[in-house]
C-alpha cells in the first residue's frame, strides 16, 4: 500500500520546514538542511493527560501551555492544537473544525512557531524588523507601542520588511544577525488608515486579534535574506512632549530586553539560562535603546525621519 | 540571619550576568531575576568562592572608600538578602 505524502519546504527565521501542507505567504526553501517537521492532521487530537503550566488571555481567547510526556502542547481555545517536540525539531497541528485557515497560520506562524525557536537555541524577540542601509533595525516593545506601525512605515519608504513581530537573532562571526520572516504585517485599523488607506478589504488576523493582514505586494517590500542587526529601539509609551532616543545600560537594560524575548518553558533551568545569555548578547552589543515616540500619528513622518537618521539611514 | 563562623557562596542553580558593572542574577529553579548594584556586584564576584563575613568585610574596605563598621552592616545586610533569596548557602 502506498501513501501519497506532499512535502512543501520553506525558509523563515533561520531554519528550514517541511511541512505535509501547503502554508501560503511563506518563502519557499530547498529540501535540504530541514529543521522542524510539520504535520497537519485532519483527525481528532491525542487524548491522554495534560499538565499545563501557563495560560493566558479569556475564556476565548485562551492559550494553555502543557507537557504530555516529552511533548509541549499549545492550545490555542477554539482555533487548533500544537504538539512539538522537546527540541522543537517536529509540531503536529489539529486544527479545531470551521476555523478560517488565517486564524490557524497565525497561532502556528506568529505564537508557536517563535516559542519553539527558543527550544533550538535561536533568539527570538517581540520585534518587528526593517533593512535600513547600514543593517536590520529592530523596533520592539509590548503589543500595542507600534512595532509594526513603524516597519510598515520603513518598508514603504525604501527599508524593506524583514520581520513582523519576531525577530530571530543568531550570533555568526561575532555579530547579531537578523534572519527574515515571511512578507506579511499585522496592522491595527488606525495604522491602516495613516499607511496604506487603499489597502482596501484585508483579512482579520482571528477573531480574537482587532488586526489586518496586510501583503501589500510592491508597496510592502520584503528583504529575503539575513541582515546584521544595526539598531534594536525599545519601544515606551510616551502620551506627549517629544520624541526621545536614549541608550539602553545596565541591569535595567538587560530586565527590559529579557521580557522582550519568547519563552516557552519557564521551568526549564537551559531555557531560563539561554534566555538571559541571548538579553545579555544584545545588551553587550551596544545597538539597544529606549524609544519613545508619542502617540501622534500626525507627526509620525517626522519622527520616522529621526529614527532613520538615529540609525544611520534615511527614508525616502 | 548570617553568622560570623560560617562561609557564604553562590548556588549553584543560578546563572549571572555582569552589565556596565551591575549584576542581574537568574534563579534558575524559579525563574526569578535578581539586580545588584555595582558595589553588590563585586561583592557578588567575590562570592563565587566561599567566603567569611569577615574575609568580605576586608575586600569591600581594601577597595572601596567605607569604613569597617559601615562595611561589615553593609555586608550583613546584603548576605541576609541573598540568603533570603536562595542565591547563597552557607558552608562550613
Amino acid at each position: 500500500m502506498t501513501q501519497s505524502y506532499n512535502s512543501y519546504f520553506y525558509s523563515l527565521y533561520g531554519i528550514t520546514i517541511e511541512s505535509d501542507r501547503r502554508i501560503p505567504g511563506l518563502c519557499p526553501a530547498s529540501a535540504s538542511n530541514v529543521n522542524l517537521v510539520v504535520t497537519w492532521h485532519p483527525e481528532a487530537r491525542p487524548g491522554g493527560d495534560l499538565r499545563v503550566f501557563r495560560q493566558w488571555g479569556g475564556v476565548k481567547d485562551c492559550v494553555r501551555f502543557a507537557r504530555s510526556g516529552t511533548d509541549y502542547v499549545l492550545q490555542f481555545e477554539g482555533v487548533a492544537d500544537f504538539w512539538a517536540a522537546a527540541d522543537g525539531s517536529r509540531v503536529r497541528c489539529y486544527a479545531s473544525d470551521g476555523v478560517p485557515e488565517n486564524a490557524v497560520q497565525h497561532a502556528f506562524l506568529d505564537q508557536t512557531l517563535p516559542l519553539l525557536l527558543s527550544r533550538r537555541s535561536i533568539a527570538a524577540f517581540h520585534a518587528s524588523t526593517v533593512v535600513c542601509k547600514p543593517g536590520a533595525v529592530a523596533f520592539s516593545g509590548r503589543s500595542g507601542y507600534g512595532k509594526s506601525t513603524l516597519a510598515c512605515y520603513f518598508a514603504r519608504h525604501g527599508c524593506p520588511l524583514l520581520s513582523d513581530d519576531c525577530l530571530a537573532l543568531q550570533l555568526e562571526d561575532g555579530k547579531l544577525v537578523a534572519q527574515p520572516g515571511y512578507p506579511e504585517i499585522r496592522l491595527w485599523q488606525d495604522s491602516l488608515q495613516l499607511l496604506a488607506p487603499d489597502a482596501g478589504d484585508l483579512p482579520h488576523v482571528s477573531d480574537s486579534e482587532a488586526k489586518f493582514y496586510y501583503s501589500g505586494g510592491d508597496l510592502l517590500p520584503f528583504a529575503d535574506n539575513c541582515a546584521p542587526l544595526r539598531r534594536f529601539y525599545v519601544l515606551e509609551p510616551k502620551a506627549e512632549g517629544d520624541l526621545e532616543i536614549l541608550p539602553l545600560r545596565g541591569a535595567d537594560s538587560l530586565y527590559k530586553v529579557i521580557a522582550l524575548e519568547f519563552l516557552l518553558d519557564s521551568a526549564d533551568p537551559a531555557e531560563l539560562s539561554k534566555n538571559l545569555e541571548n538579553a545579555e548578547a544584545l545588551v553587550r552589543s551596544g545597538l539597544c535603546y529606549s524609544l519613545r515616540i508619542p502617540r501622534d500619528l500626525g507627526n509620525f513622518a517626522g519622527y520616522a525621519e529621526r529614527i532613520a537618521a538615529h540609525a544611520g539611514s534615511d527614508v525616502t | 540571619m548570617v553568622s560570623e563562623d560560617l562561609k557564604y557562596v553562590a548556588h549553584e542553580n543560578l546563572a549571572a550576568s555582569m552589565v556596565d558593572g551591575e549584576a542581574v542574577i537568574l534563579n534558575l529553579q524559579d525563574g526569578n531575576y535578581y539586580g545588584l548594584n555595582a558595589v553588590g556586584a563585586e561583592v557578588w564576584r567575590w562570592l563565587r568562592e566561599p567566603k567569611t563575613i569577615n574575609e568580605l568585610v576586608r575586600l569591600l574596605t581594601a577597595q572601596f572608600k567605607v569604613d569597617s563598621g559601615t562595611a561589615r552592616q553593609d555586608i550583613v545586610r546584603l548576605l541576609g538578602d541573598l540568603e533570603a533569596r536562595h542565591l547563597i548557602q552557607a558552608v562550613p
